[in-house]
């Protein structure tokens, strides 16, 4: 049994190895943005679209994919004066667009995020309903590995219970953690 | 050496394996959480006597509101939807671990109207997995949460990395986990170079 449970403990973990020092780095760089220096490198340029193509900020977006291989999610629209202006972003690419039904033109600033940064967008990317499949893949990838830690943690116990001359001192240490991890969730959902 | 490795990969994990499963129930609410669909529950109304002084900026009733009411797990830099309505009432929503409050400032009444709704336990959980030592909150409970969030941050760096020594010491030539770990690498750079 313990051997069993030895090797569903390294498959689980040397499968979700990548992803488990994903998570941990852009915790990391989130958590200390003063320690990195995390600087996007911003191009602008200006093309042309139709303002029967643009006559909603979803159909220039539309064109802006097809036309002019721009890549990620439409993050959001609002009308301006002339015209309207939103941003598509990728996991490592902001896009920031103005467009003018006057001139029939859009602005397309883009920022292409650092090595971290795109890390830390990887991060946040969960569930399975977003616009573009490579999102909904590392969605899945988020699920599959939320499993696995559980999974990790279960017969992570199950293996330092089998260690007899363990058990003291890992009850302790685990009775540490349980104590002041279950009373902080309680009181601070309490509070 | 590998006794010794395995004896830190092993309190390591003992001492954060809260933390494991509460990022386990994480990924599943960020996964589940349109299937989920209103986790919040039913909105609870009060109202609170409240006298703003005048010739305060927007801001600054903001921070005389949070001083008096003193909402728990709050803090005054974590409020979102500034804004006045029509009749020249200010709004504005302090974000916390348990939920929301929506407050409105009846200045000419000398009243608050504060409406919280509570967070699911899974949405909650989710929260306190991502709150971290740079949060404003200065809370006491949420001070010593991230405290422990951080230590099973850098301990979870700690047995992944002692992890994969454990494994290469003991059992190099593991094709199945071999196979695996070279799989799972593979596919996360195929993946991470796909999202430019």
């Amino acid at each position: 049994m313990y051997r069993w449970f030895r090797d569903i403990h390294l498959f689980l973990a040397v499968l979700a190895f990548p992803f488990i020092l994903m998570y941990c780095v852009s915790t990391i760089r989130m958590v200390h943005r003063s320690w990195f220096s995390d600087k996007i490198h911003w191009t602008e340029r200006e093309v042309e679209v139709g303002t029967f193509d643009a006559e909603s900020g979803r159909a220039l977006a539309q064109v802006l994919f097809q036309q002019h291989g721009l890549r990620g999610e439409v993050a959001q629209i609002t009308s301006t004066e002339s015209g309207f202006q939103m941003a598509i972003e990728s996991l490592g690419t902001l896009n920031q667009i103005q467009y003018s039904r006057q001139t029939g033109k859009a602005t397309i600033r883009s920022g292409v995020v650092s090595f971290l940064q795109r890390l830390a967008g990887i991060h946040e990317t969960t569930g399975l309903r977003h616009e573009t499949n490579l999102s909904n893949v590392w969605g899945l990838s988020a699920f599959v590995v939320s499993i696995i830690f559980a999974l990790l943690g279960l017969t992570g116990i199950y293996m330092w219970f089998h260690f007899h001359k363990e058990r003291k001192i890992g009850a302790i240490l685990l009775g540490l953690n349980l104590a002041y991890s279950l009373g902080l969730i309680v009181l601070i959902r309490t509070a | 050496m590998y006794a010794l490795l395995r004896q830190v990969h092993m309190y390591l994990g003992l001492l954060s394996w809260t933390f494991l499963l509460i990022l386990g129930i994480a990924g599943l609410t960020g996964t589940f959480r349109y299937a989920l669909g209103g986790s919040r529950g039913e909105p609870h109304v009060r109202m609170e006597a409240c006298t703003v002084p005048p010739n305060l900026t927007d801001k600054q009733v903001v921070e005389h509101v949070w001083e008096t009411l003193q909402l728990p797990l709050t803090a005054p830099q974590y409020m979102f939807g500034l804004q006045r309505d029509r009749d020249n009432r200010l709004s504005f929503t302090f974000y916390f671990e348990n939920g929301i409050s929506n407050l409105t400032v009846f200045e000419k009444e000398n009243r608050l109207r504060i409406e919280t709704r509570r967070n699911s336990l899974w949405e909650y959980l989710d929260n306190l997995h991502a709150t971290a030592v740079n949060t404003p909150i200065r809370d006491w409970r949420i001070r010593l949460w991230t405290y422990y969030e951080e230590f099973s941050t850098w301990a979870l760096l700690a047995m992944a990395l002692s992890g994969t020594c454990l494994w290469l010491m003991s059992r190099p030539g593991h094709r199945v986990a071999l196979a695996l770990f070279l799989s799972s690498c593979t596919l996360f750079l195929v993946l991470f170079i796909l999202s430019r």
